[in-house]
Order: structure tokens, then C-alpha cells, then sequence
């Protein structure tokens, strides 16, 4: 089964007696940009953390590229999360570390790399987000949100990942930098297209998913209320999703 | 009656869950300090912030600490014409009790303090979750080198802490009260032991483990945002503090019989 | 850069804590040659193996060994080389100050000869404390020898009269010598007359007296206190003679008194019921009566005594009816026609008696029992919970071939006050168990007092 990049099973998620995520069943392709899109709570975050294995499951099966992230153990899941790569809604930079050693940092502890060989792939990673050497020094909170959002993309590029996951990517950005941001997002999800790779968002910004998404699920109250190809997420007859669209 | 019974029950298992948690992370620190990577350069960089950082203040502390223990002590002793064991006082009771625990408790306030703030905050900001996702243990990263290097500095600093303290207590008592220099710690080999410095050494050892581990802990566990991360700070402070002055109690009860 | 700063600190603490080790350990510090000797002294009291050794009131060695060696203690100890002990020195303890701690400081010696390794240098007594304070004891004690014998001889009234009244006529003839040597003096111009009318008055006290002498005159003084003497005598003398008799047992009251024999009885009668008496206080007794039913149907009732006649060891007697009873076996052999056949066959005893009688240790909260159980040989271990009065049992008795001991495991608790309830179950190891219920009660002597004081 290996077009999926994530494949969900029946997904319960019991937290303190409330049922969070409720039988969430679905199949992300490999190689597109998949949105899941919802309202605040609806579970987006509860779900991506299943994803990625940091929360475990109260009953069903999470498949990733082929392997069920439930017969890992400790260890074995955290060498299997170097397939991931992610960027966080805050960017979750270290703010003792600078923009070059934030970049730095995943392919210090991975891999054994000459200094040379280090500071070209930094550089490189860097100016692939459009930030420029004089900025390679700063720390964090001498960024601007719209830097730091590009540092943390770089950051999650660096191991060359194959499923990229994005928490609220464009969210409470300016409309300028959220269309940079979407375009940062469209563009490394193809540039890696030769190595086909999963672009995961989870938002609720639903112009900007509808722009450069492939497939739109909706989450609602820990319910998949719809799954769709982009196109035909746009025409839903679903009255949630349609107010949705509209509000947009 | 139900509500403080169940208020009993309530805060029972709130204490047993943080005992049982408390314990889990001992357990964890034991575990993961033989796993590799080890990462030495992290525990140096603790070693750094949490010793010679507090240099400055150990050194200030250990001074006066010394200064007024010789001066009280003189007053009291000269009235039954002992002034000439004020310098082996001074130096015995800052070896046994005074460097391990007021150092203890400094570097329970700057760096205990300083390590449930930093942990804390890389909590709050998904720092911690970020390391996660990048298939990093972070509590190997972060918990490990500053436990060790808790472990590792109390014990040099409550050294110079003794140091200057005896070098105060030297000033103080030839230069303002005018005790023969040459007696001052003339009688000093007749009343200290190696074993009473080897006592203040191994308090300091287990008050540095423990301060770092509350430290540590208590940035752990932090509760969401800004308040979250003050409270857990300030937890880790007063737990420390608290910590090291019952286990010195207790560590001085089996000293004493072993040494 | 960090790094370098680590290691400052670490090299720092280092360097400090070695030159403290050196100052603290600045009498016992290794370095340097050390010459052994050894000491005999009679009393170590105070030596330890920190003791100093001072040479001239200078530290100049440390102890190895204190030993005992016959009835004294043998020290030995070592002199750096450089300090040279002569032959002739010796060695005293002493002590710093009056109530200070003890040191050994060797006097060193005139001579040019050096003593050699491992001799003995001799100890000499010194003035202690101890040794100031025995003298001063005995001297004390002599002094009050000597006031108590002074006062002894003072104490009798012949003895203290005697002094009073040659203090009295000293007084006395001192002042009669002062008058008389004065009168003289006035009266070298007396005349005859006068000194005779002294001398005359003097006869007729003389004579006065004599006449008070006189025993044989009825009226002189002498006479009465002879009278008076005599009559007391006689009155003593009946006294002693009553005081004899009643001593001789003669008369009731005296026989009563001066029987040793009787009163030799009398107090060892006391004595012995008073022993009996504490005896029986502390037996303690234990009773427990139980009665129920039993899994595999039928009645069960037992009771137990329990004698503790000291606090570890006890005595169990008891006696247990139940319609079912435990499994034996019956081992019948039939012969026929030469062969003999052993049947084995296994039985339920129904309404049987049996006895328990067995003795036992009280370890702690634990017992330990063995004897006749159920008729039958065993053994058995109780544990009694010191926080609740709660009894658990397991016994293993009655051993049969095929079917080995019956193990029983009962547990009891209490329900109320005495009444308890408790669960056994038998043959435990075997198939054929079964399983009773029994409520019943237990109490010993303590709960029976409160059991009265409940009523009354």
C-alpha cells in the first residue's frame, strides 16, 4: 500500500473521559499537499500529533509510508520521526541557538558532516526561504514572525524529509506573508516532487488551503465531515463547509 | 462531609501521582545516563552556567559567611578565655554544614531556579516538542547534562565556599579582633579530620543531584503559558531549598556514624 | 572558551581543597621519616589513636597501636626521625590544662646515646588529675577517720565530762591562782589572824565533806545516793529478768517472739504464695469457641484453649466435633489364598471427636505449634496481625500415604467485640477439599475484664 503517505484506521481518541477524535478513518496520498482544515478544537492538532506518534491512540491504527507507528517502540519511533519534518505555528525555534545554528542543529546531531559541508547546506537551506546572510546571526527574538516561520521551515527541510507536516502555517500572518508563506509551501512541495514529498497542513485559513491544496479534509468535533479532492471540496454541498467557503 | 473527604481523596492522589512521577523521572535520569550519544559538550556548557557562573556570589557569600561566624563566635568564647578556637570553629562548622548547605541553597535559587525557567519555557514554546518531532530524547538532552553537571559543581563550589570562608574568618579575627595570627588555626589539626571535609564534600554531591533534578523536573512539568512557567520556577526554588536542608539532616545522621 | 573556565573552577576547588587537607592533617601528615617505639602504661584512659605525641610541647609523632598487654596497655607509636629520643628519656601522660584532653609528651633524656627502633621507652606516673584527686580522696577519708575518733572519745559522757570539767577546774585554778597570788600580794601586810581564820574555815570545810563521805553515817549524802542506788538496781535487775525470759521463749509472748522456727515458717508461707500469686498473674489464657458449617455439608464446632504460662511459650488443648470429618485412609490387607492385597481406601470420617493437644512459641506476631492436631500428628503456624484481631492459620497434620498431609488454612477476624467469624478450608492440596464457615468467639483473659466491666 505504498501511494499513502498516512493511513488512519478508526481513530479513537479518549482524553479524560471526552472522546476527542471519534473513529477518524482516511488515507493521504502520497506526494500532494493535503489540508485538514477545521475549526479551533475541532481535533486538527490531536490528530497531527498522532501522526507523528506523540500521542498514542485510545483504539485504531496509524500507518505511516507502510508501517504501523503502534509496533514501534520508543527508540525505533524516534529514528522513524526523521521522515517527518515540521513546522510549528510559532516556529518552536531554540532561542539560544541562532538562525545558522537552528538550521544547524538536525544535521549536527544526525549526521557527520565537515564544517565546510555544514555551512554550504545551511546556507543553501537558507536562501532557498529567502533569508539572507545578514540574518544568519540573529536569534529568534530578533526575527520577525514572517523570518521566523522561514527559519522553522528550514530547519524542518534540513534531513530532507518526506512527509512535511505544517501547524497552522499561514495563521494570524499578514496577507502578504501568508501568501508568501503558501507560495514557500507550494514551491518546496514541488521542488522535492522528484522525491515525492507529502506536504501535510493543517489550518483554518480556508482561502489559503484552497489555494495550493490538493486534498481538503474537514474536521469537525473530532469527526471527518468531508475528504475530497480540492475541486470538489469547493463544491460541497455540506452547509458547515459552505458557510465556511463563504466566510472566507 | 463528602466535600473534604473527597477533597482528602482528591489531594492524596494528586500526591501519590506526583511521587509516582517524581520517581519515574529519578528512574529516567538513571536509565538514559548510560544510553549513548553522551553528550559531554552540553554537560560542560551546564557545568559552566551553573559553577563558574555562581562563582561570584559563592565567593561573596563564603566571605561574610566566615566573617561573621568568627566574629559571634569570639564574643562568647572569650568570656571563658577559648579565643583561640575560633579559628578551628569556623572551620569546622563551615566544612560540616555551612559550605555544602548555604551553597546548597544559592545555587538552588540562581540555578534550580534558571532550569525550570529555561525548561519551562522551551515547553510552553513547543520547543521541547520540536526536539521530539526531530527524533531527539529531550529528556536526554535537556535533563541529563544539567543533572550531572548539578552533581558535579555544588561540590567545587562549596570547596570555595570553605576557602574564602576560612580566609574571612582568618581577616576578621587576626586583623578586627586581634587574635594572635599564628594561633588562629594553630589548633586546627587537633580538632578537624579530613573526614569532616570529606562530609561537607558528599552532602554538597547529593544536595547538587537534588537541586538539579527538582530543577529539572519541575520544568517539565510546567502548565501552559507565561504563569505556568513562574510557577514552576518558583516550585523548583523552594522544593530545592527545602530538599536540601531535610537531607542534610538526614545525611548528617548517617554521616556521622560512617565517618 | 567555556570549556577553559570549567576547568579553572575545577582546578581551583582542587588546589583549595589539597591545601586544607594539608593544614587539618598538619600533625598526622605522612611525610618524612618515623622511628617506632613502643610504651607500657597502666592506664589508657583517654588515648586515642589521634592522641598526640608531643616532644617539649611540640607534635613530633602520632600513635599506631593501642593494645592490651597483660593488665596494662601497650602503645605503639612513632618519632620522626628527626627528633632524637636519648636513651634515658621517659614518657608521661599529660594533659592540656586541668580538665583538658590527654597527650603522651616524651621528656627527652640527657644522654648521647640514641635509643634504638622499637624499643620500649619507659613511662612514668605523672601527676594527673585522677591521681591528685585519689590522694585528696584519701586524705580526706583519714581526716574523717580522725574527727570521727575524736568525736567518739568526746561523744561519751564520762569522756566529754571528764574534758568539760578539766577545762573547768584549769578555769579554776587559774582564777584561784590570780586571787590568790593577788590576796597574797595585798595581804603580805595580813595578819595571823587572819590566815588562820582561812585556814580554820578550810578545816571545817574538809571536815563537812568528810562527814558527807561517810557511808556509814545514815545522813550523809554518800548514804542516800547509795540508797538511791540500790533501789534503781534492784528495779533493773527484774527488768533484765523479764526482758531474759521473754527472750528464753518462756511465756506465750515469748515463745511467739523467740520461736525462730515459727517465724522462719511463717515468711516462707508468705513468700511462697507471693510467688504463686505472680505466677498466676501472668498466665495468660486464650479460649476460642467456634461453630459453622462445612462445604462438603455438615456441622463444625471446636474449641480451643490456649495456656501461656510466660509470655513465648503456650500450651493448646482443644477438642473439635464435626459430622464431616477430615479424609483418612484405612488400609485394609487381604489375604487370599496366599497373596496379600492391600486396599487403600479413603475415608471421610462422619461425626468424629478429636483432640487437639499441643505446645508452641510466640515469636512476635507469629506461633509456631506441633503436637496432636485433630487426633492426629502435625504441626502449625499462626500469624496474628499486631493491628487488628485477626488470626491467620495454616496447618498440616495427618499424614496418610497416598494422599499426604491435610494442609488447612483458616483465617479469622474479628466481627464485634469477642465474636469473630472465620473461613478454613482442608485438604488444601488434595481433591478433596472442603471448605468451612464457622462464626464464634474468641477472647482471653483481658477481654473477659472488659467484658464485665461491660456488664457491670
Amino acid at each position: 500500500m505504498k501511494e499513502f503517505a498516512v493511513e488512519i484506521d478508526n481513530l479513537v481518541k479518549e482524553y479524560s473521559g471526552v472522546e476527542v477524535l471519534k473513529n477518524i478513518s482516511m488515507k493521504i496520498p502520497k506526494g500532494k499537499i493535503t489540508t485538514i482544515l477545521g475549526f479551533s478544537g475541532a481535533g486538527k492538532s490531536t490528530l497531527l500529533k498522532h501522526i507523528l506518534g506523540i500521542s498514542k491512540p485510545s483504539e485504531g491504527l496509524i500507518k505511516v509510508m507502510g508501517t504501523d507507528l503502534g509496533s514501534l517502540h520508543s527508540k525505533e519511533l524516534r529514528d522513524f520521526r526523521r521522515n517527518f519534518g515540521m513546522v510549528f505555528q510559532y516556529a518552536a525555534l531554540f532561542d539560544s541557538l541562532s538562525t545558522f545554528e537552528n538550521v544547524a542543529f538536525p544535521l549536527r546531531e544526525f549526521l557527520s558532516l565537515g564544517n565546510n559541508e555544514l555551512h554550504d547546506r545551511v546556507e543553501n537551506l537558507l536562501t532557498a526561504v529567502g533569508l539572507e546572510q545578514d540574518s544568519f546571526n540573529l536569534y529568534p527574538h530578533e526575527l520577525s514572525g514572517g523570518m521566523r516561520k522561514r527559519v522553522g521551515l528550514a530547519r524542518a527541510l534540513a534531513l530532507r524529509p518526506k512527509i512535511m507536516l505544517y501547524d497552522e502555517p499561514t495563521t494570524g500572518l499578514d496577507p502578504i506573508t501568508t501568501k508568501t508563506v503558501n507560495d514557500l509551501i507550494f514551491d518546496t512541495a514541488n521542488d522535492q516532487s522528484e522525491h515525492e514529498l507529502t506536504s501535510i497542513i493543517i489550518s483554518h485559513d480556508v482561502k489559503a488551503s484552497l489555494a495550493i491544496s490538493d486534498y481538503i479534509a474537514f474536521l469537525e468535533s473530532g469527526e471527518v465531515i468531508e475528504y475530497l479532492p480540492v475541486e470538489e471540496f469547493k463544491s460541497s454541498n455540506n452547509s458547515m463547509i459552505k458557510k465556511f467557503i463563504e466566510l472566507s | 462531609m463528602r466535600v473534604p473527604v473527597s477533597i482528602l481523596g482528591s489531594q492524596t492522589i494528586k500526591t501519590f501521582s506526583s511521587i509516582g512521577r517524581m520517581s519515574i523521572f529519578i528512574w529516567k535520569f538513571f536509565y538514559w545516563i548510560a544510553k549513548p550519544p553522551f553528550r559531554l559538550k552540553l554537560v560542560m556548557e551546564q557545568l559552566y552556567f551553573i559553577g563558574n557562573k555562581s562563582v561570584f556570589i559563592i565567593l561573596l557569600s563564603g566571605g561574610f559567611t566566615g566573617m561573621v561566624l568568627a566574629y559571634q563566635t569570639y564574643f562568647g568564647f572569650k568570656l571563658i578565655n577559648i579565643d583561640s578556637l575560633v579559628g578551628p570553629v569556623v572551620a569546622l562548622s563551615m566544612a560540616r554544614e555551612l559550605a555544602p548547605v548555604l551553597a546548597g541553597l544559592i545555587v538552588s535559587g540562581r540555578a534550580g531556579g534558571a532550569m525550570a525557567a529555561q525548561i519551562g519555557t522551551m515547553k510552553v514554546t513547543e520547543q521541547i516538542d520540536a526536539l521530539e518531532v526531530m527524533g531527539i530524547n529531550s529528556f536526554q538532552y535537556l535533563a541529563v547534562p544539567r543533572i550531572i553537571a548539578g552533581t558535579i559543581a555544588l561540590p567545587l563550589l562549596s570547596i570555595l565556599f570553605l576557602l574564602i570562608g576560612n580566609i574571612g574568618g582568618w581577616i576578621v579575627g587576626t586583623k578586627a579582633l586581634l587574635i594572635d595570627e599564628s594561633l588562629f588555626f594553630a589548633k586546627l589539626s587537633d580538632f578537624m579530620f579530613m573526614a569532616d571535609i570529606y562530609q561537607g564534600l558528599i552532602k554538597a554531591t547529593f544536595f547538587g543531584f537534588f537541586i538539579s533534578l527538582i530543577g529539572t523536573y519541575f520544568g517539565f512539568n510546567v502548565s501552559k503559558g507565561a504563569e505556568g512557567v513562574g510557577r514552576g520556577t518558583n516550585l523548583a526554588v523552594v522544593w530545592g531549598m527545602i530538599v536540601v536542608l531535610i537531607s542534610d539532616y538526614i545525611l548528617t545522621s548517617i554521616l556521622v556514624k560512617i565517618l | 572558551m567555556n570549556e577553559f573556565k570549567v576547568g579553572l573552577l575545577a582546578i581551583a576547588s582542587l588546589v583549595s581543597i589539597a591545601y586544607m587537607s594539608l593544614k587539618v592533617t598538619s600533625n598526622q601528615s605522612g611525610f618524612g621519616d618515623y622511628t617506632k617505639y613502643r610504651t607500657i602504661i597502666k592506664d589508657a584512659t583517654g588515648i586515642f589513636p589521634k592522641t598526640p605525641i608531643r616532644v617539649a610541647g611540640i607534635n613530633a609523632g602520632r600513635i599506631s597501636d593501642i593494645e592490651l598487654a597483660g593488665n596494662s596497655a601497650l602503645i605503639k607509636f612513632e618519632i620522626r626521625t628527626k627528633v632524637k629520643i636519648p636513651s634515658d628519656s621517659f614518657l608521661r601522660i599529660k594533659s592540656v590544662g586541668f580538665l583538658g584532653d590527654k597527650y603522651i609528651d616524651i621528656a627527652l633524656g640527657k644522654s648521647n646515646e640514641r635509643l634504638k627502633e622499637g624499643s620500649l621507652i619507659i613511662s612514668k606516673e605523672s601527676a594527673s588529675i585522677e591521681r591528685i584527686v585519689e590522694e585528696g580522696t584519701e586524705l580526706i577519708s583519714e581526716m574523717k577517720n580522725i574527727v570521727s575518733s575524736v568525736r567518739n572519745s568526746l561523744s561519751n559522757d564520762k569522756g566529754e565530762s571528764s574534758i568539760k570539767d578539766i577545762v573547768g577546774d584549769v578555769k579554776e585554778i587559774l582564777g584561784n591562782t590570780k586571787e590568790v597570788t593577788s590576796a597574797l600580794k595585798n595581804s603580805v601586810a595580813l595578819n595571823e589572824e587572819r590566815i588562820n581564820s582561812i585556814i580554820l574555815s578550810i578545816e571545817k570545810m574538809s571536815k563537812g565533806l568528810e562527814q558527807e563521805l561517810d557511808s556509814t553515817s545514815d545522813e550523809s549524802a554518800r548514804t542516800k545516793i547509795k540508797n538511791i542506788l540500790s533501789n534503781t538496781e534492784e528495779l533493773s535487775d527484774n527488768l533484765l529478768q523479764i526482758s531474759r525470759n521473754i527472750r528464753q521463749g518462756r511465756g506465750t509472748l515469748g515463745k511467739f517472739i523467740a520461736e525462730d522456727k515459727i517465724a522462719d515458717e511463717v515468711s516462707q508461707t508468705l513468700s511462697g504464695v507471693n510467688r504463686i500469686v505472680n505466677r498466676l498473674d501472668l498466665i495468660r489464657t486464650e479460649v476460642s469457641v467456634f461453630s459453622g458449617v462445612n462445604s462438603e455439608e455438615g456441622g463444625d464446632s471446636r474449641i480451643r484453649l490456649r495456656i501461656y504460662p510466660s509470655p513465648e511459650r503456650f500450651y493448646l488443648f482443644g477438642a473439635s466435633n464435626s459430622e464431616f470429618g477430615p479424609i483418612t485412609e484405612k488400609v485394609t490387607s487381604t489375604t487370599t489364598g496366599g497373596n496379600t492385597v492391600e486396599t487403600t481406601e479413603s475415608l471421610r470420617e462422619k461425626n468424629s471427636f478429636r483432640f487437639d493437644a499441643q505446645f508452641g512459641r510466640r515469636v512476635q506476631d507469629w506461633t509456631i505449634r506441633g503436637g496432636v492436631i485433630e487426633s492426629s500428628g502435625g504441626f502449625g503456624v499462626d500469624y496474628h496481625p499486631s493491628w487488628s484481631d485477626s488470626m491467620f492459620s495454616i496447618e498440616g497434620y495427618d499424614y496418610r500415604d497416598s494422599l499426604g498431609f491435610n494442609f488447612r488454612f483458616s483465617a479469622s477476624t474479628q466481627v464485634w467485640n469477642i465474636v469473630h467469624a472465620r473461613v478454613m478450608g482442608e485438604d488444601l492440596l488434595n481433591d478433596n477439599r472442603s471448605y468451612s464457615f464457622l462464626v464464634g468467639l474468641r477472647f482471653n483473659d483481658e477481654d473477659l475484664r472488659g467484658l464485665f466491666s461491660l456488664i457491670l
